[in-house]
């Protein structure tokens, strides 16, 4: 099984070099972009970097408008802490 | 719970985030196909600004990035070489 960092590698490799075989027309003739999808071609890393941006912004304001407090989880770490202390004092620990 | 504060800060940051990807694709990706003289073509600037645009805005970017970074080093080695004072001065710490 390959790692993550060889499958980002190998398929970022992959198709950067399908965009670079494009981008400096090497592609075979029947291959042949209309002209304008050759004029998408040079900017395509760029909607692929804007996308990207305005995913994370996007998902940053979905759990910063969603973001909830943890009342039960709360809850029950005091009550750990309360074992701990009173198991710690039976110990003889003192606070 | 979050705020009434952050849910509108959230949905800002969302709606530019959405506004941002759909004109820039409308840009990139589907204006080539528009006839060169439709009155859409008049809402977007010229074809060539779609890599200048987001071009300068990533070495900005970065150069902020790293502008910040050098920032928070030199003051953090300052400090440092200020509380020990045998330490060499901070204006020799070597740049990172």
């Amino acid at each position: 099984m390959a790692t993550k960092l060889q499958q980002f590698t190998l398929v970022f490799g992959f198709v950067s070099a399908v965009w670079t075989v494009f981008l400096l027309n090497l592609q075979p003739a029947a291959l042949k972009p209309s002209p304008a999808v050759s004029q998408i071609i040079p900017a395509l890393p760029f909607v692929a970097l804007v996308a990207f941006c305005a995913y994370s912004l996007m998902a940053i304001g979905y759990r910063l408008a969603t973001f909830n407090d943890c009342n039960e989880a709360s809850q029950e770490l005091q009550q750990e802490v309360k074992l701990a202390r009173a198991d710690l004092s039976a110990k003889g620990f003192k606070f | 719970m979050a705020t009434a504060a952050d849910k509108l800060v959230g949905t800002v940051l969302i709606l530019i985030g959405l506004i941002t990807f759909l004109y820039y694709s409308t840009w990139v990706l589907v204006l080539p196909f528009v006839d060169p003289s439709h009155p859409l073509q008049a809402y977007f600037l010229p074809r060539p600004y779609t890599v200048i645009v987001p071009g300068l805005l990533l070495v900005g970017g970065v150069s902020a990035i790293a502008a910040f970074f050098y920032l928070i080093k030199s003051r953090a080695a300052r400090a440092k070489a200020a509380a020990t004072p045998n330490a060499p001065a901070a204006n020799k710490v070597k740049a990172t």
